[in-house]
């Protein structure tokens, strides 16, 4: 059985947090473990500030739209905006072997890194981003 | 300032919100200043994302080119695990707590009291 939940948050800065504490709390309440309490919420923080920023450009009339769906083996949150999209094939794989001086460019790789994967997919209307952590039976 | 430290103490999450543009907002004056030591205490930060590390990154840069001293300290296991993963572990001077990072840069025993948890 899925246990599904949404919500909507307005395109502003300031409604990061609210994001934040949401999905932490939420986790929470699932009985994820620490750990994976903050890796998803950080992943799921860096999706929405891109939804935000680079996605829907901080017009507050634009909605971020977070969805999360969790199955016994995996977690799904889908997090959906409605702006143009941006090339992904400018996005390198990975962190590079030595650490980089660069004060952007960090958003997706830690979202990769984060949970166990990371898809875009785009829509008419705007990019969805799908991030999906698998669930260790026995932490369950 | 404990002794010629400049402290910074963050509070909440530091994720691209408020609490990350009034770090940025306090680096950047204390750099304006010519600022020559400052530890950035994270004791009281849950969450930390790439922008501030960016901003973390942009610091650091900025001190080092102009040879003063910069250090983190209270770093919170989970985040540590994100500077490991983005490499940062690499780069920063971190301490386990503030008096270990003001005794690094100078000050004497007991002066940190005066801010230090």
């Amino acid at each position: 059985m899925k246990n599904t939940w949404s919500f909507s948050i307005p395109s502003t800065r300031d409604r990061i947090h609210v994001a934040l504490e949401a999905t932490d709390a939420w986790l929470r309440k699932q009985h994820f473990r620490e750990q994976d309490v903050h890796d998803v919420t950080l992943a799921v923080v860096e999706a929405v500030n891109n939804a935000i920023i680079h996605g829907n450009r901080e017009d507050p009339r634009k909605k971020v739209n977070l969805s999360f769906s969790l199955s016994p083996g995996e977690l799904v949150v889908r997090v959906t905006d409605q702006g143009k999209g941006f090339n992904l094939r400018a996005v390198p794989c990975c962190f590079p072997a030595h650490p980089s001086l660069a004060s952007h460019g960090r958003g997706i790789l830690l979202m990769r890194t984060l949970v166990d994967e990371v898809g875009f997919e785009p829509l008419k209307g705007g990019l969805r981003v799908r991030l999906v952590k698998r669930r260790d039976s026995k932490a369950s | 300032m404990i002794d010629d430290v400049a402290v910074v103490q963050p509070e909440g999450n530091l994720v691209g919100g408020g609490e990350t543009d009034q770090l940025e907002l306090q680096v950047r004056r204390l750099q304006d200043w010519n600022n020559e030591k400052l530890v950035i205490d994270l004791s009281e930060v849950s969450y930390l994302n790439s922008t501030a590390m960016g901003i973390l990154v942009a610091a650091y840069t900025n001190y080092k080119k102009r040879k003063a001293a910069f250090a983190l300290c209270g770093i919170d296991k989970r985040i540590k695990n994100v500077f490991a993963v983005t490499k940062l572990a690499m780069v920063f001077d971190t301490y386990t707590t503030l008096k270990e990072a003001l005794k690094a840069m100078g000050v004497e025993e007991g002066k940190e009291e005066k801010k230090g948890k």
